[in-house]
């Protein structure tokens, strides 16, 4: 109650003080117009960029005084308030251009097409729309015009190359996980690291909550808006802190598609698709594999006898077990095959002058490389602008989202991930149950005596499905109090909904050991939900004096109400492999599980923005942000009511060098911008009741009592970042040529961190605000017609981001293991998250080598031994002849030096050949894979490469010896397993051809498309991709656990317009 | 007019703006969500069923520490050896040589039990001051949680020595866990002394009551036992702290409490009449009674009746004798015995961590009897000539060709042929005091108090024999002998058994530790103090091996006699017997007290 009275009170002040003035300066300034309007004219012509022919129809205008139309011949004549005014030119089919007179009194322009990439397009920025050049911020706009050909794309996928500044990794290659994005790097260790996502003007939940049943699915939230609904998507990258604790990390403001005419038009198309599997890991055949068994085996202390007695070295054909063991099976071939996908898509827009409408339907299936696979999605999205009367307007914004995902594990779930079975599975098997004469029998063979899966029993019977939906609705409506006095109001809802079913089924697949039974087979469901409810109102004003200057004002309020829930089940051991419902298992084996997170975040803001003859642009902006998340004594901040606020304000400045007059004579030249901001965000990622007093549940038997749960923080806040950015736009030779360049500075305070507590609290660790980093770097984009030709025009474009993050404070080292990897991070310069493993230099090739080393490994029971030939020789860093933990070191950094795009369009009659092209440079990756495929330690088949393993006295190699079980941790984690992860790859190549038709015609166009994903990769990495992200976390980032990879993919379509 | 107009304007929008700000902001608790995964302040704490919440919460936090409290009190004293499969940790820890990491010499979970239990403390003050519970319902929560408490903090000091920090206060919020002041180091002495404060001034030391008229919530049956043992002794901790502390005459006195159970609180259900014969249930409670020959229904060595003389015929099985005891449920003869015991049940966490620990058939085997533990029972004779004590084949045996520490396996083998009866069904206990220990210790604060006849009685044969000048004789009057009537409590024991007048004392039965073990009395040589003193202290270890209470015996005993060579030779005995180069280096270490103490982390 407080709270509101003094915010709204400051508010009404502040608001108030600003209407007088301005009533003051309306009545003086109308005279003024006057004065000069019939003084001052300017004429000038328009032609088209690409042919020099004059154009006609343009519109030519000065905002809020004078406009006009260019005649047949391209001229146009049009009042001037001064000599410095900025002229605005539009017109169908036609880029929107803007440009200053800089006193002069006959102009030139040239427009180029529509689609043409221009810095004059629209940003679409929280205060509002606004020209790209009239704003001191750091954005990137994205008319990404339907995405028609890359249909199987998702939203987050589609961005990846598109922005400076804008960072996309892959997640993986499964169908829908889309990419991880991420603006400028990384601000914080423990909180969310990506961007806000806003959807038509409320906030889009992207969070994947809860844990899955199903081994690495992730459930991606992005991959529910069809980009084909897409009308802009507006990347912000400084700037945000109107969206005080949850703009950290820039914001991308989706919009989708509204009708623009009333016309009805309708788009139709359909896809079909062929996803190609990937090629396969080298493995060993079966004569290599027995040959690395027996050597396994005689390190284990077999004899050769004994060794020969094993049923699969048996060769003699007679023996009842030969035909089981004498297979030649390629189990990646089992599991991996090439897939298709198919697609159709509908979308209708029209109206009247009351109702406009954009209808759009779509069905999809996209079959997964891996087999038994699949992705069917349904989509549907219904938006419509109403004018309710001539100051009431809505919009609503209606989708509906259903999937349903049939997947199979992946990554570090060695006894279900078909992938890893397949690629260490002994090849002398076969897929078949296989009798004493060699007679194959229709029936899987179950897990055989290695106590390996069988993959293609998993492919087949294992089952795990992902069914979800999402609706997320918004209805805004604006009330005109007068022309230049708005009041709105966005609600927006989403409902998100995933049921996840697995089963694994006991034949075929290897048992599971709970702590008082084995497992055989295993059953769980699992419910994750997220149900949401957004407003935001606000008060708009917007007036210009003077055609001079500008104030534009916004403030208003913004609340959200986020609850996220998950309900799990657990079951073990039906009867029968025929009943796979979670309800089946037996019931004392039962576990049940799940979460209820509930948060509220209100938040109050001020965007005050100033232009100055459209080349001077200030604003200011700030947020006062309250959140059930923080603690009530937060250290910064103000309290309203009891609780802690953030108050995060902003300022930028923008500077259109080129409108300056003394920039008139430099006529190749059409934009120089510069731009500064400085402010503060904030990161309110903090989970949900952290600063909380915990009693959690503890039994004893089985009454169920309370303890004291964690160390309360009731100072816990928001993390603070400091923003600063520079930048530059220059736009040359007629926008032949643009370029932009930002640096940025970020700066994160009382960044969350695990803080260690003293022993005798009892406790470890306390979640505080002690880190803080920093994280500097540039973005630089580049964007040149390289040839303007009426029937031939090719753009290149280059984008390229460097970022270098910092840890400036910990309380103290984080050392992490994700993945079997372990990661530093450090103050003194690791990190964030660098590789930290043992350093080899090679492998012993004799003993007398070995012993001359003198290294040795302490066992577990506290035995040392002595290093000998055929083992690695790991650097000992400290000195003390023993390799252990203490001898790890700083072996990479999974962070690139640099990463980017480039694209090319070339546009020949009706042809246009797209290309996108991603890049990155410098980082590490740990080949998790290669790593299980190189351990040499058990029965699981190996690379090729491990044929060259040390043998025999004085053999120099890089592999070390098979030993069973591996004690001298030959395979731990180190820089034999660190590769580098750079990599330059043709994204997307697409090649169109649109054939229009008469506009009198039914069909008014016809359009071709063909487009190659992923076809061509140039890397040194020796798995299957580089390219992946396995979690939302900083320390999961190059850690390759073995998911499915990116595959290759052809996709053709057809749109026909109606 | 457009002035006003844009006023109006404004006013209509800022009205709105207004309205839905308080729209939101009326409803305080906006920015208040609370969990529901767990609890927060305000919703614990409310009323007695959240206070006993509480307590089990502490008690099941607890059971945490059992693996970690056996190593450190067995395996760094004499009776327990690694075997080849411990882990380099358990073998520091063997031979004394702890190294930065050793997750048994990080007192954390320790220390995790004690902020809950302080947590615990201080919110049953503030509920009692807010009538959310009886000062009846207080007085036993408050005494029960803050003898836990200093029993865990005995530990501490037992190991850590002169390191400990004595946290008191709750540490709720991050500032006060960061801040130095709430952790004030203190020596052992300064320890026991706030110890010996805090604890004496308890306001409830008897058990639970059983069916009184308030709540008794935490007396019940749960998942097949009975929570009445599940709750530490005060009497006990009290008698041990005192004893610590050189208190004799007031440690014998918290003894002497337990050993006179029916006055104290410890209600033994007798509704099953098992134990009924002849109405002597009420004389055997607490009272180390002897055997009973004829049906062998008792916790002592035995034989079957007129086979003495036949080894074979020696009472092993889980339902009669002194092997039960670690077998048998929860009858009136286990109530007699057991003070506090902790079960684990397969069925809940956490697991239980001794079939870890010591089987060889579906654990990891880690630790094994030492051969000076076997030595030290093969060098007794029991009553009928055989030359071991029968205790050590109940306490290990070899099995699968290993020697096999089965005193806490009964649970899990199957009774004869001790093989596992589920692998994947793990029961078992975890025993922390029973009333042999206290009569141990009893008499040695006895011995120490100037009674050492009694202690020795108490040790070897029973008052009844001791205190009788010409025992085995019949039909006498007894009024005069049998007891020490004549001493002050706690020394005054009534063993009186004659016919003419009838005397049945309460302590009739009393058969002695030794009597009981079915072993010869242990000699008393030179200075009869310090003679009985340490046969005490071999006895303990005979009785009550890896049952937790070897080395604080050894340091407590080192410590009053300020002679380190008691503790440094037991561990140089078991290191050179089990054939450890380092035993000689060990025992040097060793007789600096210094030494005794684990590095506080």
């Amino acid at each position: 109650m407080r709270v509101s009275i003094q915010i709204v009170t400051c508010f009404l002040l502040a608001t108030a003080g600003l209407s007088n003035n301005q009533l003051f300066a309306q009545t003086a300034n109308s005279a003024q117009t006057k004065k000069t309007a019939e003084a001052q004219t300017v004429s000038g012509l328009v032609k088209d960029a690409a042919t020099g022919k004059p154009l006609t129809a343009i519109s030519v205008s000065v905002e809020g005084f004078s406009a006009a139309l260019t005649d047949d011949k391209g001229r146009f004549k049009i009042r001037i308030p001064s000599k410095t005014a900025t002229i605005i030119f539009s017109g169908e089919g036609f880029q929107t251009k803007e440009t200053a007179l800089r006193g002069r009194t006959d102009i030139t322009i040239a427009l180029f097409e529509e689609s043409f990439n221009s810095i004059y397009d629209q940003v679409k920025l929280p205060a509002g729309d606004k020209r790209g050049t009239q704003t001191g911020l750091a954005v990137n706009s994205i008319n990404s015009n339907g995405n028609w050909g890359r249909t199987n794309e998702t939203t987050d996928g589609f961005l990846q190359g598109r922005a400076a500044g804008l960072n996309g990794t892959m997640r993986s290659g499964t169908p829908n996980a889309g990419a991880y994005l991420n603006i400028r790097g990384l601000n914080s260790m423990y909180t969310n690291n990506q961007p806000l996502v806003v959807v038509d003007g409320a906030i889009y939940d992207i969070g994947d909550y809860g844990s899955s049943v199903i081994g690495n699915h992730y459930t991606n939230a992005l991959a529910m808006i069809d980009p084909k609904d897409i009308e802009n998507i507006t990347i912000i990258k400084d700037g945000t802190s109107t969206y005080g604790t949850k703009g950290a990390n820039g914001v991308i403001n989706i919009t989708t598609i509204h009708a623009k005419a009333q016309a009805t038009k309708i788009d139709f198309a359909v896809f079909a698709g062929v996803n190609q599997a990937p090629k396969n890991l080298p493995v060993m055949e079966s004569a290599d594999y027995r040959v690395y068994v027996s050597d396994l085996l005689t390190s284990r202390g077999m004899t050769n006898a004994q060794i020969q007695a094993q049923p699969f070295m048996n060769d003699n054909t007679s023996n009842p077990e030969y035909y089981r063991y004498h297979n030649q099976t390629n189990w990646q071939d089992q599991v991996l095959s090439n897939s298709a996908s198919t697609n159709y898509y509908l979308k209708v827009t029209g109206g009247d002058n009351i109702a406009k409408y954009a209808l759009s339907l779509g069905y999809g299936s996209n079959n997964g490389i891996t087999d038994n696979t699949k992705l069917t999605k349904y989509n549907v999205r219904f938006n419509g602008d109403l004018n309710i009367s001539s100051r009431l307007t809505a919009a609503t914004n209606f989708s509906f989202t259903y999937y349903d995902h049939l997947i199979k594990d992946q990554g570090l779930t060695p006894k279900t991930n078909p992938l890893y079975l397949a690629q260490t599975k002994a090849p002398f098997l076969n897929t078949n149950e296989v009798d004493n004469v060699g007679n194959v029998s229709p029936n899987r063979a179950d897990t055989d005596i290695f106590g390996i899966s069988n993959p293609v029993a998993v492919i087949e019977n294992m089952f795990n499905s992902s069914k979800a939906y999402r609706f997320f609705g918004t209805i805004a409506f604006n009330y005109k109090l007068s022309s230049t006095l708005n009041l709105g109001t966005i609600v927006g809802i989403t409902f998100d909904k995933a049921r996840e079913q697995r089963f694994v089924p006991r034949k075929g697949v290897a048992n599971d050991t709970l702590p008082n039974a084995i497992a055989d087979s295993r059953l769980a469901g699992n419910v994750k939900r997220i149900s949401n409810l957004y407003n935001e109102t606000f008060l708009e004003y917007n007036k210009k004096f003077n055609t001079l200057h500008q104030f534009q004002l916004k403030t208003g309020l913004r609340y959200m109400n986020a609850t996220n829930e998950q309900d799990l089940q657990i079951g073990y051991n039906s009867a029968t492999d025929d009943f796979i419902s979670v309800g089946t298992g037996i019931n004392t084996l039962r576990k049940v599980g799940g979460d209820i997170g509930k948060s509220a975040w209100i938040n109050y803001y001020l965007s005050a923005n100033y232009t100055y003859n459209n080349k001077w642009f200030l604003s200011y902006n700030m947020a006062v942000d309250g959140s059930s998340r923080f603690g009530q004594d937060a250290q910064e901040g103000i309290k309203l009511g009891g609780n802690s606020f953030a108050v995060l304000p902003s300022v930028s400045a923008g500077w259109l060098v080129s409108s300056e007059k003394f920039l008139a004579g430099a006529k190749n030249l059409d934009l120089l911008k510069l731009r500064a901001s400085f402010g503060k965000t904030g990161n309110d990622d903090l989970g949900n009741y952290t600063a909380k007093q915990a009693y959690i549940s503890q039994n004893l038997l089985g009454i169920q009592g309370l303890v004291r749960g964690n160390v309360a923080n009731p100072q816990l806040q928001w993390e603070t970042g400091t923003r600063f950015n520079i930048g530059a736009d220059l736009s040359l030779f007629n926008e032949r040529l643009t370029f932009a360049f930002d640096y940025f500075s970020n700066k994160t305070n009382k960044m969350l961190s695990y803080e260690n507590l003293p022993t005798a609290s009892g406790y470890l660790y306390a979640i505080s605000n002690t880190g803080a980093m920093k994280n500097t770097g540039f973005d630089f984009s580049v964007n040149a017609r390289v040839v303007n030709q009426r029937q031939f025009k090719w753009d290149l474009g280059l984008i390229l981001m460097k970022y270098k993050g910092t840890l400036t404070q910990l309380p103290q080292d984080i050392i992490t293991n994700y993945g079997g990897a372990s990661l530093l991070s450090t103050t003194s310069g690791v990190g964030p998250a660098s590789f930290y493993g043992l350093k080899s230099n090679g492998v012993f090739s004799t003993d007398a080598e070995a012993n001359a080393a003198n290294l040795f490994k302490m066992l577990p029971n506290g035995t040392l031994v002595p290093y000998q030939a055929g083992d690695v020789r790991y650097v000992d860093a400290n000195g003390d002849k023993v390799i252990d933990d203490r001898d790890r070191q700083n072996i990479g950094n999974p962070n690139p030096d640099y990463t980017g795009a480039v694209t090319s369009k070339i546009s020949w009659k009706s042809f246009t050949l797209d290309f996108l092209f991603t890049f990155s440079s410098g980082n590490q990756v740990y080949n998790g894979v290669r790593k299980a495929l190189e351990s040499q330690s058990g029965m699981e088949n190996q690379l090729l490469s491990v044929n060259n393993r040390w043998r025999a006295q004085g053999q120099i190699t890089n592999m070390p010896k098979a030993t069973w079980g591996d004690p001298m941790g030959n395979a731990a984690f180190s820089d034999r397993f660190i590769e580098d992860g750079s990599f330059f790859r043709m994204k997307a190549v697409t090649l169109n051809y649109h054939l229009p038709l008469k506009p009198t015609n039914l069909i008014k166009y016809i359009s071709f498309y063909a487009t190659g994903n992923n076809l061509l990769t140039f890397t040194k990495y020796l798995g299957y991709d580089p390219e992946f992200y396995s979690a939302e976390s900083v320390f999961a980032r190059g850690v390759d656990m073995g998911l499915e990879p990116i595959s290759k993919s052809i996709v053709g379509g057809i749109r026909i317009g109606l | 007019m457009k002035s006003i107009s844009i006023k109006k304007n404004f006013f209509v929008g800022a009205m709105v703006l207004v309205g839905l700000g308080l729209g939101i902001s009326s409803c305080k608790k906006i920015l208040d969500k609370q969990p529901e995964t767990f609890l927060t302040t305000g919703q614990v704490y409310r009323d007695i069923f959240d206070a006993d919440a509480a307590i089990i919460g502490v008690y099941g936090k607890f059971m945490g520490l059992a693996k970690q409290h056996l190593v450190l009190n067995e395996l760094r004293a004499d009776l327990m050896q690694v075997t080849d499969n411990a882990d380099s940790y358990m073998r520091e820890i063997n031979q004394h040589t702890v190294t930065a990491g050793n997750p048994y010499a990080d007192p954390t979970p320790y220390y995790s039990v004690i902020n809950s239990c302080n947590d615990v403390l201080k919110n049953l003050k503030i509920m009692l001051a807010d009538n959310k519970i009886k000062q009846a319902e207080y007085d036993q929560r408050y005494s029960d949680i803050g003898a836990l408490r200093s029993w865990i903090y005995l530990q501490l000091g037992i190991h850590w020595g002169d390191q400990v920090r004595y946290v008191t206060s709750p540490l709720e919020t991050l500032a006060s866990a960061k801040d130095v002041a709430n952790y004030p180091v203190v020596t052992f002495d300064q320890l026991l002394d706030s110890l010996v404060n805090f604890t004496n001034a308890l306001p409830y030391t008897r058990p639970y009551p059983m069916g009184a008229t308030i709540n008794t919530g935490l007396v019940t049956n749960v998942d097949g036992s009975n929570t009445r043992r599940f709750f530490i002794d005060k009497f006990a901790l009290l008698g041990d702290l005192n004893l610590w502390k050189g208190n004799y005459n007031k440690a014998a006195n918290y003894y002497r409490s337990i050993m006179e159970p029916v006055l104290n609180g410890y209600d033994v259900d007798n509704a099953n009449g098992l134990y009924t014969i002849g109405g002597d249930q009420y004389y055997q409670q607490s009272r180390q009674a002897f055997a009973s020959v004829a049906d062998n229904r008792d916790l002592c060595v035995g034989y079957i009746r007129f086979k003495e003389a036949d080894q074979g015929s020696l009472i092993d099985n889980n339902t009669q004798g002194w092997r039960s005891m670690f077998a048998r449920g929860q009858d009136n003869l286990w109530m007699q015995q057991w003070l506090w015991v902790l079960p684990f049940n397969s069925n809940f966490a956490p697991e239980n961590p001794f079939v870890n620990m010591f089987s060889n058939s579906g654990g990891s085997y880690l630790l094994k009897p030492s051969r000076e533990a076997m030595d030290k029972w093969n060098s007794q004779t029991q009553s009928n000539g055989f030359p071991f004590d029968a205790r050590g084949n109940f306490t290990w045996r070899t099995l699968n060709g290993q020697p096999v520490i089965v005193k806490y396996l009964y649970n899990y083998l199957d009774a004869s042929s001790l093989t596992p009866i589920n692998p994947l069904q793990k029961p078992g206990q975890w025993f922390l005091n029973r009333v042999s220990n206290v009569h141990l210790h009893f008499a040695e604060a006895a011995n120490r108090d100037g009674r050492r006849r009694l202690a020795a009685a108490l040790l070897n044969q029973g008052i009844s024999t001791t205190f009788d000048p010409t025992p085995g004789v019949t039909g006498r009057d007894v009024t005069n002998i049998m007891n020490t009537l004549s001493e002050p409590y706690p020394y005054n024991f009534d063993a009186r058994n004659g016919e003419t007048p009838r005397y049945r004392g309460d302590w009739h039965r009393n058969a002695g530790i030794r009597g009981c073990a079915r072993v010869i009395p242990a000699a008393i040589v030179g200075d009869s103090t310090l003679s009985i003193e340490s046969a005490l202290l071999n006895e303990g270890a005979l009785e009550l091996a890896y049952e937790g209470h070897r080395w604080s015996d050894l340091v407590r005993i080192s410590i009053r006699r300020n002679d380190p060579a008691i503790l440094a030779n037991a561990v140089f005995n078991k290191l050179s017997k089990d054939g450890n180069p380092a035993a000689a280096a060990t025992r040097t270490k060793l007789l600096d007290r210094k030494n005794w103490y684990l590095p506080f982390k």
